[in-house]
């Protein structure tokens, strides 16, 4: 229930004080992307480009994108065969 | 425009940037409530031959949350669709226009409408049709006929309407980002200069607008019209996004460019000039990229906002309580992030729950207006901003005297406001086409044979 006083309101819209200590927790890059591309073997349409893209090439870490989906998949021999063949050892 | 170029990244890409959100109890149909996102700033009505349009690769939508999580319970999309008629041209009309189906018009645009609830997306419209843009009085004779025409009907009592209006929002643009100047107080500020009358930067400029009327059930959290302010269930929070493809290819020699993947929300809005003023640049595009639920991230730059801070320095001596206050923004925090609760305003709540969330909030349950102040809440008319946010509502003066410390009382009677807090003003008024009576109640586009530019100083 809602205290209508106003040391009440404060407390209900004093955000202030708690967004401070919150300020330092922006969404991670790592949190928004695991959030959006939950891994999926369907990248649906068969038609359009499919592309992958490699994330980092120490961990293997290689994100796929056709039609609407993402898909994240780990295959470091894969990452290290691509960047070699873009001349990055 | 009041969140238009206001980030990096999107102030590069206008066909994506969410410049305005409006939402309100429409006045003429009060059992309805009217949403408007605009989007594309700053258009010249000169801007041929490929005049502005709404982006086919841009994912357009308006959300509600009706529930107090700060999460959408509704949404509606919108995609267009773009067509040559006629590949051996380079005009945009071989013609005059005469009508949304003239074939003269050589790039038409239709679009669709998708309502997203309940995990269920359901197409409420296809094949609607944009209206030309006001390109002058030959090729489009009679605007106002051809933008009737694009009011479209959709089923269970909605009205859509997409395409080119005036730019309804005005502001002292080349003064305000001139160090914070407001041209009536000139002689006060740091930097003095000749007390003149405000310009509007706004002026004989077009913007791009996707408008909704529906019934009030449609937002609502138990499918009811409320007629009680106080309940919870009257309030709605509103904002609006632009998202692109993930993933852009450019290949050589091939124009125009392939997209792929699912779509990444690259612009937002709900109140006006929250990314504008209040985020610091370097988190903006961040910011537009985030969702409101997440805001929590951000709120310190409301309970701390630089713009408080910065308006006695610019100003010297004349907000000496201002500069003197150093409590959290309480009042900000509860316009812009969770909505005011009951017994602070008597008989008005906005309340939408304790997330932190820049979100338009609308209690539908405040009937419109009779005699309407563009001042809205603060001049004691409940309809009006921050009760969401009606086309004539002059949100910077209202900004401007709350962030000066007009509404600190309201959570902190021991503060007083400076004498020149109630007199804030850029000085602007709306200098563009007439706001409408009806839908989508922005007025019609400037058009590019009738309208003069500007006049040039350096």
């Amino acid at each position: 229930m809602i205290d209508p006083t106003r040391r009440g309101f404060l407390a209900v819209s004093g955000v202030g004080a708690a967004a401070v200590a919150a300020a330092a927790l922006a969404p991670s890059a790592e949190a928004i992307e695991s959030a959006a591309s939950a891994p999926s073997s369907d990248l649906g349409s068969t038609d359009g480009p499919l592309v992958a893209y490699v994330d980092d090439v120490a961990s293997g870490r290689i994100t796929l994108v056709a039609g609407d989906s993402r898909a994240v998949v780990t295959d470091r021999a894969l990452a290290t065969s691509l960047a070699r063949k873009v001349g990055r050892s | 425009m009041s969140s238009h170029r206001e980030a990096p990244e999107i102030s590069k890409d206008p066909a994506a940037d969410n410049t305005d959100v409006y939402a309100f109890v429409s006045p003429d149909q009060p059992d309805t409530v009217t949403l408007i996102a605009n989007y594309l700033p700053f258009q010249n009505p000169q801007g041929g031959p490929n005049f502005y349009e709404f982006g086919d690769d841009v994912l357009y939508e308006i959300h509600i949350c009706n529930a107090g999580s700060a999460k959408a319970d509704v949404t509606y999309q919108f995609r267009f669709q773009t067509k040559i008629r006629n590949a051996k041209t380079f005009l945009y009309n071989t013609g005059p226009i005469t009508s949304i189906d003239d074939p003269d018009w050589n790039r038409p645009q239709t679009y669709s409408v998708t309502r997203v609830a309940k995990g269920k997306s359901v197409l409420i419209g296809r094949g609607l049709t944009v209206p030309p843009v006001n390109v002058g009085v030959r090729s489009t004779p009679n605007y106002a006929n051809l933008a009737a025409q694009a009011i479209h009907r959709l089923p269970g009592g909605r009205r859509v309407f997409a395409g080119q209006r005036a730019e309804g929002f005005f502001v002292d643009l080349g003064s305000i980002f001139d160090l914070a100047g407001l041209r009536p107080v000139n002689p006060a500020h740091l930097i003095p200069l000749a007390a003149v009358e405000g310009v509007n930067g706004t002026q004989a400029l077009n913007v791009h607008s996707i408008a909704l009327q529906v019934p009030t059930s449609d937002l609502t959290r138990d499918g009811k019209r409320p007629n009680d302010v106080a309940d919870p269930a009257s309030v709605i929070g509103v904002w609006a996004s632009a998202s692109r493809r993930a993933v852009t290819i450019r290949r050589d020699h091939a124009g125009n460019p392939v997209e792929v993947g699912p779509y990444v929300q690259v612009s937002r809005l709900a109140n006006p000039l929250f990314n504008e003023v209040i985020v610091p640049m370097s988190r903006k595009d961040e910011w537009n990229a985030t969702d409101p639920a997440q805001d929590s991230a951000f709120a310190q730059y409301v309970s701390q906002p630089e713009l408080a801070g910065l308006l006695p320095v610019v100003y010297p001596g004349v907000f000496p309580n201002l500069a003197a206050y150093t409590k959290p923004r309480a009042d900000l925090s509860a316009i812009l992030l969770t909505g005011i609760p009951a017994g602070i305003v008597p008989g008005f709540q906005n309340f939408t729950g304790t997330t932190p969330a820049d979100l338009l909030r609308l209690n539908v349950a405040v009937p419109p207006a009779n005699s309407p102040n563009p001042l809205g809440l603060v001049a004691g008319d409940p309809a009006g901003f921050p009760n969401g946010r009606r086309v004539f509502d002059d949100v910077v003066t209202v900004e401007l005297r709350a962030v000066a410390g007009l509404t600190i009382p309201l959570v902190d009677p021991s503060f007083t406001p400076d004498g020149a807090t109630s007199a804030i003003k850029d000085g602007t008024s709306n200098t563009n086409a007439p706001y409408l009576d009806t839908f989508p109640y922005l007025g019609h586009p400037a058009g590019g044979y009738q309208t003069k530019p500007g006049t040039p100083a350096a």
